[in-house]
């Protein structure tokens, strides 16, 4: 094993550049299947408002989107964290065996309140992947907790320090703190002097009281951030904190997002940003934003950055 | 006063022609809608539609088949495709046997009756 | 703690199930990526890479191609990081190559000829540079005028949605293949674009313009094409509408007239021709004050017919232009002083041309000719009131004068004599005669045979060795594409040139207007053949295409089939692919085998040995054959019901070509070891309840099916791909042509790159899926040989309609 490493002038210690870029790409994979399973919940539930002309293919497709869409994050899952495979799969597939059964139990001509059949079938199923009380058994809320409680601690965190391109000193009220930044979307290497460019962690930075560069002296970073242009990944390095977030502040209203997964909620209850969506796992906190005019990702960024940091 | 339109719905589920007929008649225009392409294609060989659309994916007759008995008959109609699964593929093949346009489908009535609206411009210009 | 690339390298302890995901993730990504291939070669047709619509898709290849790395090597336990290291290289190079484009949103809609923006090319077209250049120095001679710059040809695609229907229509596009559907298509392309409202800021800019150079005169206005390499390097003479006369209040409609002619039959074939995407040729339109002409023509600073260069040759009409230079009249030819007073050496006297007119004309050439440091073409306008107009200038490609060596020494008198020298220089090859609606390709190196040079018949130029009109002169648009292309070309040799007969080998001395029956100069037609194989103008000029789009690595089968042979994003996919199939049945290593108990054999009588993989329980017996009937897997089942076609009965085939051979023979047809897969080697199968993928090699050529076939049609999709073959290169053209017809006529899309084939049909329901896939077995065995059987052609559609009728015995 050594030797193809070596074969490749790969590095056997610690995580390389492109071990994170991987990572990074692979959580983020997690992320896009995991919204696009979200997606097609909330189409199906505009389509039930009654604007809409469908028929049943298109009920009986959500539910088969959806369930792929799981398949989808679950191998992510366990490509970030390959111990879990065994649990993750048994999880989808009696996911994926309940929801086909509920698809095939089809409501029949007698409809509640004389709507119309494929009204009712796609009512059926949303009900269903949605879960909760009254609308039946569902383990969609339980896998999709699972996943991240159990992808979110296969990721990278303290061994790259040695990569890093700058470290920050952040000052907040309750002093420092420590950031390294390491640049993914360079060659590596930087001038002396050059800023890693990266939207939303500017955004994140403003209602602190300041960030310093301690020009690449690492005086105990407690965070890692990897800048890749437009995305930003940041990391808390005490495993106790369990902080993961993802965001991206392209100006693409249909790329951009925030997700945070964190052992204890970043934002106090009624305190969280509008149109921030949160969720309790079995582990943790889940809170993402997609989907809504930059600005309004810009304002969670900023209030993320204050509640971390200031 | 503007002239009113002959317009043709074919859909198999017949879901199109129940939500779609009423708005498009209140403006005054003919609508008359079909389960069955075959009837349709009968109906229309008696007294030609100004503007048809069909649902791509039926039993028996596909649309792109309507689409070209359509225009075979009367050139100057307005065929506007339904696709259920929007493919590029289907969409293409009817927009270069001279589909007007087409429409994915889950799509609200609003968006059709644009459409069917522009074709209507096009008649009438 | 688990790495990106060391988890790779984690012993598979949860088995055949993580393995049997990793795969179909990557099966899955792969029919991903290669959807998001063919949208962006289509894409790139009509948008400049710096569109969102080109860097949003590029930027998710280049990162699911990094998962589909990551998970090939989780199959084949890091035995392929070195691709991490090529796909990074890629990387770096594509986004180089993204951020070097500048986006159009900032540029002006209208350009007038004397602001400095008429310069570029890229803005306000060659035509429009050209004459912007030349009224620089002879402002009286060049008329004002003002250009509808490529950015209002954009804002025009891409406000009114015309882009996406262009898009859909345009590509896929093939003029020889099926010329019925190819007009219909650029008929509704056409007609898309007459349909269409003109933005009100472009129209806008339109109407203003106009005013600011106030009122255009009773002729009212001229519009014309400037295409961006229009008067460059290809001068797309002749290949754009141009609309004369157009009074003020119709400047918009003849605007969208003129965009529409960028899509006529000939011009769409041009543009194919030379290699040309439509985003390397966006659309400038010219407006200018129509000039109303006594006399009009061609001047050429120097006369290339051969005889004496040391003079100027001026050919004039009455009237407008036009017809000379569409070379449909034959002009009056005047010869001029290429110095001193440009006085005239030798002309008729006619009543729309004085003496002093042509060498005031002389004059004018010569000053073009110094202004542009080379000799010139101009087309030029002498009003009523005797001022001089130039309307176009372009440098001129005089020919290399080659020393007019006889060949063979003596030797039979030509076949024919006579005629003007449009390029000088010597080809030979067989004859093909052609007309303008005559659209049968010309096969490479050809002599072309014409009765008159039409300008449609420029698509045929890339191949032809050299070009033999029967009328014709000088001038016209043919000729000016000839010497473009430097393609040896006699025109007007009269109807002696029907003495050439169609496949007839002939050498045409275009220097000495000699053309003789046979080969005269050996070598001579290998020289021509290596200068039609070079690559056009247009296709190598965006980065994008190679660093993404190309696929160099076909053969799975041969050596360099590597990751450091890995030349573009493209060859990484297929690399990976074709390693992730071979890592799950895990040959070519004796090592490990853990899935080997899992391989079965398929059950059969037809000569051919098929592995069988499960992944996810669709087959449910233990023995180590399994009858193709008890595999559950509906694309399989589809396939198979193609391929076993009885209707096909190629077991009998088969066996009787095999009949009698000797041992060493069919080893030696079939390629031996080292060729590729012989009869008797494995092909693989992988199924799943609604999943196949299918790898075969049958005798010379390389078959691969993959599908997705579930109840829904959202996930379907059913891939195919077909290379290589056998017999000569034309041949499997040929071949190639004829699936490339029947599978667009079954549906699905089609990507044709010499005689390789991807076909694809996405997200269609079940059923129709299903149906497809039966096509596609019929076709796998009806196309084993066909290419031996197919020679010219006619067969293509032959053999075409034979299948779709269900004839399966021609394929016998």
């Amino acid at each position: 094993m050594r030797k193809i490493l070596e074969k490749i002038g790969a590095k056997t210690s610690g995580a390389t550049l492109l071990d994170i870029r991987v990572e990074t790409i692979r959580f983020r994979k997690l992320l896009e299947n995991t919204r696009a399973a979200l997606t097609l919940l909330a189409d199906g539930r505009e389509k039930l408002k009654g604007e809409y002309i469908f028929d049943r293919q298109y009920a009986l497709s959500v539910m088969d989107d959806v369930l792929e869409r799981a398949g989808m994050m679950a191998f992510d899952a366990t490509v970030l964290s390959p111990g879990e495979a065994d649990f993750l799969y048994r999880l989808l597939d009696s996911l994926v065996a309940s929801g086909r059964k509920v698809a095939e139990t089809t409501p029949g001509k007698e409809t509640p309140g004389g709507m119309e059949p494929e009204f009712a079938l796609l009512s059926h199923i949303l009900d269903w992947l949605e879960g909760g009380p009254g609308k039946g058994e569902s383990l969609f809320p339980e896998f999709f907790g699972e996943v991240f409680d159990r992808a979110v601690p296969g990721l990278v965190t303290g061994s790259c320090l040695n990569l890093a391109d700058s470290f920050l000193e952040i000052t907040g009220k309750n002093g420092p703190a420590v950031l390294a930044v390491i640049d993914l979307a360079g060659s590596g290497k930087k001038a002396p002097g050059e800023k890693t460019a990266c939207p939303p962690l500017g955004v994140m930075l403003l209602e602190t009281r300041g960030a310093e560069d301690l020009e690449k002296k690492n005086t105990g970073a407690r965070w890692l951030a990897l800048a890749d242009g437009a995305h930003l990944s940041l990391r808390a390095l005490d495993p106790s904190a369990g902080l993961r977030m993802e965001a991206t502040l392209s100006g693409h209203e249909d790329s951009d997002f925030v997700f945070t997964y964190s052992r204890r909620p970043v934002f106090p209850e009624n305190g969280a940003p509008r149109d921030l969506r949160t969720e309790k796992t079995r582990l943790g906190h889940m809170a993402w934003m997609y989907g809504v005019p930059a600005r309004h990702i810009e304002e969670c960024l900023v209030r993320l950055g204050a509640a971390l940091w200031a | 006063m503007e002239k009113k339109l002959r317009i043709m719905v074919i859909d198999d589920e017949n879901i199109v022609g129940k939500r779609l007929k009423p708005a498009l008649e209140k403006d005054g225009d003919t609508v008359e809608t079909f389960e069955e392409p075959n009837k349709a294609l009968e109906r229309f060989g008696e007294a030609p539609f100004d503007i048809v659309v069909t649902d791509i994916r039926m039993d028996g007759i596909d649309g792109l088949e309507v689409l070209e008995q359509v225009l075979a008959r009367s050139a100057k109609t307005k065929v506007i495709i339904i696709t259920g699964y929007a493919t590029v593929e289907v969409a293409r093949e009817a927009l270069a046997k001279g589909a007007f346009d087409f429409i994915a489908k889950p799509f609200k009535p609003g968006d059709l009756r644009a459409v069917i609206e522009k074709a209507a411009r096009e008649i009438r210009a | 703690m688990a790495l990106g690339i060391l988890s790779s390298f984690r012993k598979p302890e949860t088995g055949f199930r993580a393995r049997y995901e990793t795969l179909r993730s990557l099966l899955n990504r792969n029919g991903h990526v290669l959807q998001l291939l063919s949208d962006l070669e289509a894409d790139l047709n009509h948008l400049p890479h710096s569109d969102q619509r080109i860097r949003r898709p590029v930027e998710r290849l280049l990162s699911e191609t990094l998962l589909m790395v990551q998970e090939l090597n989780i199959l084949a336990e890091g035995r392929y990081l070195s691709l991490y290291k090529v796909l990074e290289g890629i990387r770096t190079e594509t986004l180089a190559a993204l951020h070097q484009a500048p986006g159009y949103k900032n540029q002006p809609l209208a350009v007038s000829l004397d602001a400095a923006e008429s310069k570029k090319p890229g803005l306000a077209g060659g035509k429009a540079a050209g004459l912007a250049a030349l009224r620089r120095v002879f402002p009286d001679a060049v008329p004002p005028g003002f250009t509808l710059t490529t950015a209002a040809y954009r804002l025009f695609l891409d406000e009114s949605g015309l882009s996406e229907k262009l898009r859909l229509l345009a590509r896929n596009l093939d003029p020889f293949g099926d010329p019925a559907r190819f007009h219909q298509t650029t008929e509704a392309i056409r007609s898309a674009i007459l349909a269409t409202e003109v933005p009100e800021a472009v129209s806008r800019a339109i109407y203003e313009n106009a005013r600011l150079l106030g009122d255009a005169g009773p002729s009212g206005w001229a519009v014309r094409s400037s295409a961006t390499s229009e008067d460059g390097q290809f001068s797309f003479a002749g290949q754009f509408d141009t609309e004369l006369r157009v009074p003020p209040e119709k400047l918009v409609d003849a605007y969208r007239a003129v965009c529409a002619g960028r899509f006529t039959d000939r011009a769409v074939i041009y543009r194919a021709a030379c290699g040309f995407r439509e985003a390397d040729t966006p659309m400038a339109v010219l407006f200018m004050p129509m000039v109303e002409p006594r006399a009009a023509g061609v001047l050429y600073s120097m006369d290339t017919t051969g005889e004496d260069r040391g003079r100027m040759a001026v050919f004039a009409a009455a009237g407008l232009g036009d017809a000379v230079v569409r070379g449909e009249i034959r002009p009056d030819i005047f010869y001029l002083a290429r110095g001193g007073a440009f006085e005239v050496l030798e002309g008729p006297e006619v009543p729309h041309v004085t003496k002093d007119t042509l060498s005031e004309l002389g004059k004018l050439a010569d000053g073009a000719a110094r202004a542009l440091g080379a000799e010139v073409e101009m087309e030029w306008a002498a009003g009523r009131d005797g001022r001089l107009w130039l309307l176009q200038c372009r440098p001129l490609r005089p020919g290399e004068s080659e020393p007019g060596r006889e060949g063979r020494a003596g030797g039979a008198p030509p076949l024919i004599e006579g005629g003007v020298t449009i390029f000088p220089g010597r080809a030979e090859g067989p004859v093909a005669r052609r007309s303008g609606p005559d659209t049968r390709p010309v096969p490479k190196g050809a002599v072309l045979v014409v009765d008159s040079p039409a300008p449609e018949l420029a698509a045929f130029l890339p191949n032809a060795a050299a070009l033999v009109a029967e009328a014709g002169g000088l001038t016209g648009h043919l000729a000016t594409l000839a010497r473009e292309f430097s393609i040896p070309s006699v025109f007007h040799v009269g109807v002696t040139a029907r003495r050439l007969e169609e496949g007839m080998l002939v050498s045409v001395d275009a220097t000495k207007r000699k053309i003789h029956a046979g080969s005269r100069w050996p070598g001579i037609r290998e020289r021509v053949l290596d200068r039609l194989s070079r690559p056009p103008g247009g296709a190598g000029k965006n980065p994008l295409f190679g660093l993404v789009l190309a696929l160099n690595l076909v053969d799975p089968f041969v050596s360099s089939f590597r990751p450091k042979a890995c030349r573009s994003i493209h060859d990484i996919i297929r690399f990976v692919h074709e390693m992730g199939v071979r890592y799950m049945f895990r040959f070519g290593d004796a090592h490990s085998r853990p899935f080997q108990k899992k391989t079965r054999r398929l059950e059969t009588r037809l000569p051919m040995k098929i592995y069988v993989l499960d992944i996810a329980g669709a087959i449910r017996t233990d023995k180590k054959t399994v009858p193709p009937e008890t595999v559950e897997s509906t694309p399989f089942q589809a396939l198979w019901k193609g391929f076993a076609d009885p209707a096909l009965a190629w077991p009998d085939r088969w066996n009787k070509e095999f009949a009698g051979m000797p041992r060493g023979f069919q080893e030696e047809v079939l390629g031996g070891l080292k060729g590729p897969r012989r009869g008797g080697d494995p092909n693989y199968l992988i199924v799943a309840p609604e999943y196949m993928n299918f790898n075969a090699r049958f005798a010379y050529h390389y078959a691969m099916v993959d599908a997705f076939v579930g109840p829904g049609g959202q996930n379907n999709y059913v891939h195919f791909r077909f290379h290589n073959g056998g017999a000569s290169d034309e041949r499997r053209t040929l071949r190639a042509r004829f699936l490339e017809r029947v599978l667009r006529e079954s549906r699905f899309g089609v990507d044709r790159q010499g005689d390789l084939i991807t076909a694809w049909m996405r997200r269609y329901p079940q059923n129709d899926s299903k149906e497809a896939l039966a096509v596609l077995g019929r076709l796998m065995v009806c196309a084993r040989q066909l290419d031996l059987l197919m020679c010219n052609e006619n067969d293509v559609a032959g053999f075409s309609a034979h299948f779709m009728s269900g004839n399966f015995r021609a394929f016998a």
